[in-house]
């Protein structure tokens, strides 16, 4: 009877869960009630160490139940079948053992009165038994509910993870489509700007049209592609030449020697085209006596690009070093020993760039 | 014959640019136009078969894939002008003969054509008095006032994309003219050869000969292009005295 209504309710035991101090409470309030019920049903109380005793004992052992002989006792699926029972029937020996004690404890050296007799009678014996296997009920109840709610917090989780991912997806997806659209509205804006600016302003027309060549060119270029083929690299390499031409009204002195079938070499990308833009940063370009010169060639199966340019009077600028330290790391990584770079400063103060790459593959 | 081309593009500045190209080039005339793709299905598939159609590929009511299905046996050659990406092209790239990606040069478009059409080169019109010995240019570099150039004047002329920097003896000179159009001004004269895909040179200016360089009379350097190293040594060979003593 006081079984079943004693079971406390789901709602009280979630907040026990939130908050450790309704642990105590719903202790607290199950003990009066105990008492009380028993109280009133038997007629007397027991004195407060009696109470304070058997109480602790249960509480006890209702969390070793939970937390220890449980969580070890399931832990290992093929050994439930062995260790459960012996933890089991070992935590009830020592229940068992505890209890006597405690009752030895209170009629011999407490000398309170007792109703029942301590002797190893069956009458005993199952009063305790029946007490821990009353609240080793309760905590099997608690660690399945414990078990429970970890589990679905879990669950919860791995919800909101894959939430999360199908967003982070979503908003990759957004970047690709934006980088999809984006191009097509911009060379279309920039072929009406250049087929306006045509009659009137036949440099801003060409102006446009070297732009919109570099610009389709890192908007299509494969940039995981380990190599590309050296005519897409002259072809940036033209129009860079072309753009810095026409802004300074085409009086810089740079020649760029190459002949076509070079163009199908491959190479990693970004080298040249870095060595060129160190040229306009660096070079004096304005002399028509010093121009400044980019030669690629092919000799004994070696592809060597040779960038050779007075150096402008000004001050060195900074982020010199940096592009020139880049190239060498990625040419040392791509190629190993199959590539060597030289640069250096001559006595007429020219600066001049020298790149070997062992030809590997060439495209058709 | 001239051959006969369409235009097809709901743009109608780019139109208007393809017109322009049409018009510099003396073998091609452009026999219609349209801004409506549904037009040009309905003109296209009941009218006479053209040389080459250009068209859009991203119009409205009906895309280009689906329009260049329809009228491609009208045509000998489907020539896509889009401002696609080149893989976004590639798809499909099938049913053209060629594509143009937007915005694009005039020696592009000349350079597809030549590709396509091998047995009647368009060249640009290019009208000039040959008899004489100059001829006029707009310098660049002087608010585009027009200079003389004689021809026995010039020792080089180097590219500098759609424009050419040309050296004669006494000064240089920047003009709006592509090296391949001053080639043909020069074709006539056997003293102007090519010896790099940039430079054209004057025999007898050269100077000096460094194994593959070319020392001309200003100082300039001019590297022999592979492809160009044959003619240009026949014409050093040429005038290279030899004795017969050894």
């Amino acid at each position: 009877m006081i079984n079943i209504k004693k079971s406390p309710p789901f709602i009280r035991i979630q907040n026990w869960l939130a908050y450790k101090k309704f642990h105590i409470i719903i202790w607290l309030v199950f003990m009066l009630y105990e008492s009380v019920i028993v109280g009133l049903f038997s007629g007397q109380f027991g004195n407060l160490i009696n109470y304070i005793l058997f109480y602790s004992l249960n509480i006890s052992m209702f969390y070793v139940h939970t937390h220890i002989i449980l969580e070890s006792g399931l832990k290992r699926k093929n050994q439930i079948w062995w260790k459960l029972p012996v933890l089991l029937s070992l935590e009830l020996l020592v229940y068992l053992m505890i209890y006597i004690g405690f009752d030895y404890l209170i009629t011999d050296i407490l000398k309170y009165f007792r109703p029942r007799k301590i002797g190893m009678t069956m009458q005993y014996i199952l009063g305790p038994v029946y007490r821990a296997i009353y609240f080793m009920f309760f905590s099997t109840g608690y660690y399945f509910l414990l078990k429970f709610l970890s589990e679905r917090k879990k669950t919860e989780e791995l919800e909101h993870q894959r939430l999360n991912n199908m967003i982070q997806i979503a908003r990759s997806e957004n970047a690709f489509l934006k980088a999809q659209i984006q191009p097509h509205l911009l060379f279309n804006t920039l072929d009406f700007i250049y087929q306006n600016a045509r009659d009137h302003s036949p440099i801003a027309a060409e102006t446009i049209l070297s732009l919109s060549e570099m610009m389709r060119y890192s908007v299509d270029s494969n940039k995981d592609k380990d190599f590309i083929s050296l005519g897409e690299e002259i072809n940036q390499v033209e129009n860079l030449v072309n753009l810095h031409q026409l802004r300074k009204h085409h009086q810089l002195q740079i020649r760029f020697w190459y002949d076509d079938d070079i163009k199908k070499v491959e190479i990693i990308p970004l080298i040249l085209i870095t060595l060129v833009e160190n040229i306009f940063k660096h070079g004096n370009l304005l002399s028509q006596s010093h121009p400044a010169e980019i030669k690629l060639y092919l000799q004994n199966n070696d592809l060597i690009i040779e960038t050779s340019n007075q150096i402008a009077k000004v001050k060195e600028k900074p982020g010199f070093n940096s592009g020139i330290k880049n190239i060498t790391k990625r040419l040392a990584y791509a190629y190993g020993d199959q590539s060597t770079f030289e640069s250096g400063t001559t006595e007429d103060n020219y600066y001049k760039v020298r790149v070997t790459i062992k030809v590997k593959h060439t495209i058709d | 014959m001239k051959l006969k081309c369409i235009v097809i593009d709901d743009d109608i500045h780019a139109i208007n640019g393809i017109k322009s190209y049409l018009n510099t080039l003396s073998n091609i005339s452009l026999y219609k136009a349209y801004t409506d793709p549904l037009q040009a299905l309905t003109d296209i598939t009941g009218g006479a078969n053209v040389d080459v159609i250009f068209m859009d590929v991203d119009m409205p009511m009906i895309s280009g894939i689906e329009l260049s299905k329809a009228i491609r046996h009208k045509t000998s050659k489907l020539i896509f002008t889009t401002s696609h990406s080149k893989y976004a092209y590639e798809a499909f790239e099938m049913n053209a003969s060629a594509y143009l990606l937007k915005p694009y040069t005039f020696a592009r478009f000349a350079e597809t054509l030549n590709r396509l059409f091998p047995q009647s080169p368009s060249l640009p019109n290019i009208s000039i008095q040959q008899e004489e010995d100059y001829f006029f240019v707009r310098n660049k570099n002087e608010k585009n006032s027009l200079i003389k150039v004689r021809y026995s004047d010039i020792v080089a002329v180097e590219s500098l994309q759609n424009y050419v920097r040309i050296y004669t003896t006494n000064e240089t000179i920047v003009t709006y003219i592509a090296l391949s159009e001053i080639k043909i001004i020069l074709q006539d004269y056997p003293n102007f050869a090519q010896a790099h895909r940039s430079f054209i040179i004057a025999k007898n200016h050269i100077e000096k000969v460094e194994g593959n360089t070319l020392k001309m009379v200003n100082n300039l350097t001019v590297n022999v292009g592979n492809s160009y190293r044959e003619g240009i040594q026949e014409y050093i060979k040429e005038k290279t005295i030899r004795t017969s003593r050894s």
